[in-house]
């Protein structure tokens, strides 16, 4: 049997213990595994366009070193959200400090919003054409307040519970609770002429 | 007096025996064929759990109050939109579980609601695998490399160490030795 067909074929579990155990095919195959889902989950979280490919790269570097001191492989799903979650509030605490990308967790009444502070999410020109679901989805997702995007992002497209999401984020299971129920509203309502 | 009552007889008696409805007299005839018989104990023993457990559920459905605020459409009633969240992730208790469910039975504006909810997880969803497969970029190789340069930086550096100490102590050993010889 070749064996890029055998490390194909292995459970991810196995894969993760075969890492731990320096076997580089392995870990190659975790992180072929693995890389399009953490670039697809940034490409939701990071408003930045630009900072996509950096953070998924620093996040399976992350991986690809931290994996020997996961003790218990059966949460590798959980603590790779972890590294993502992580990175995730570093990169909104670099641009924080940056005037244009105001924190927007509050929910500014429209019209301050549109005066006060200028919108960066979207050109005027853009926002004027009729935008595919897939765009408008993700525009809607990057408009959430930041702990409800991690926290909607980490269940929907992550599938971690909500006693996982609690972790990863430092906060109560009520908390989680509360911000999914609000981004799911935060979302319909946005979305609501294209579903 | 006894009467020894057959198989049959005591099938039919069972389920008002659970329910303690027969005389002390038939009673006890159904109790000492009970003890005889091990195919009607069987019988008794599974009619029992499952009236138990049907109790259990019955309790549960009627503790549960219908306590949402039925005078409030579902869109405006905050707690019933947070434990419709919860109830499509799975993540309820039984209790709330079924408080969910029968106001969405008893109510169409909350049944729109959870089918609105199914309908945004299906679009994400859709959405996410897209641009799951969308992203081609190949990172193993480079991430396998940063890994190997590190190691080997790190390799070469306790290499360049040991190798330090060696020379230091062979250097002081050789210095003693030649200071002896010369003394
Ligand atoms: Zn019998």
């Amino acid at each position: 049997m070749s064996g890029k067909l055998f490390y194909k074929k292995i459970p991810l579990e196995e894969l993760v213990i075969l890492s731990q155990k320096s076997d580089y095919r392995a870990l190659e195959e975790l992180i072929k595994r693995e890389q399009k889902n953490i670039f697809a989950t940034f490409t939701y979280l990071s408003k930045k366009r630009e900072n996509i490919a950096d953070l998924t790269q620093e996040a399976l570097m992350r991986m690809a070193r931290g994996l020997i001191n996961l003790r218990n492989p059966k949460t590798f799903k959980s603590w790779l959200n972890q590294i993502v979650t992580n990175l995730f509030y570093d990169e909104l605490r670099k641009s924080t400090r940056k005037p244009q990308l105001v924190s927007i967790d509050t929910e500014p009444s429209e019209n301050s919003f549109h005066t006060q502070i200028p919108d960066y999410r979207h050109k005027p020109a853009e926002k004027a054409m009729s935008l595919e679901l897939d765009t408008m989805i993700k525009n809607e997702i990057k408009s959430l307040p930041e702990h409800f995007r991690i926290a909607i992002i980490l269940r929907e497209l992550q599938g971690l519970s909500y006693e996982e999401i609690a972790e990863a984020t430092h906060t109560t299971i009520g908390t989680v609770k509360s911000r999914i129920a609000r981004a799911r509203g935060k979302l319909q309502d946005g979305l609501k002429n294209y579903i | 007096m006894t009467i020894n009552l057959t198989c049959t007889q005591v099938s039919a008696l069972l389920s008002f025996y659970i329910d303690d409805r027969l005389s002390a007299q038939l009673k006890q005839f159904v109790e000492s064929h009970l003890e005889v018989c091990p195919s009607c104990r069987a019988k008794f023993e599974a009619l029992k759990a499952m009236v138990s457990s049907l109790k259990e559920v019955h309790e549960k459905m009627t503790a549960v109050k219908l306590d949402y605020n039925s005078n409030q459409i579902p869109q405006q009633n905050e707690e019933f939109q947070m434990n419709l969240s919860a109830y499509v992730d799975n993540e309820l208790s039984d209790e709330e579980n079924i408080k969910v469910k029968k106001y969405v039975i008893s109510n169409a504006k909350a049944r729109q609601d959870l089918e609105n909810m199914y309908n945004l997880r299906k679009v994400l969803n859709n959405s996410f695998e897209k641009t799951k497969n969308e992203a081609k970029e190949d990172y193993s190789k480079y991430i396998l490399k940063r890994i190997d340069i590190q190691e080997e930086i790190y390799g070469s550096d306790s290499f360049a160490k040991v190798v330090a100490l060696f020379i230091v102590i062979f250097t002081i050993f050789t210095l003693t030795a030649v200071i002896i010889f010369w003394i």
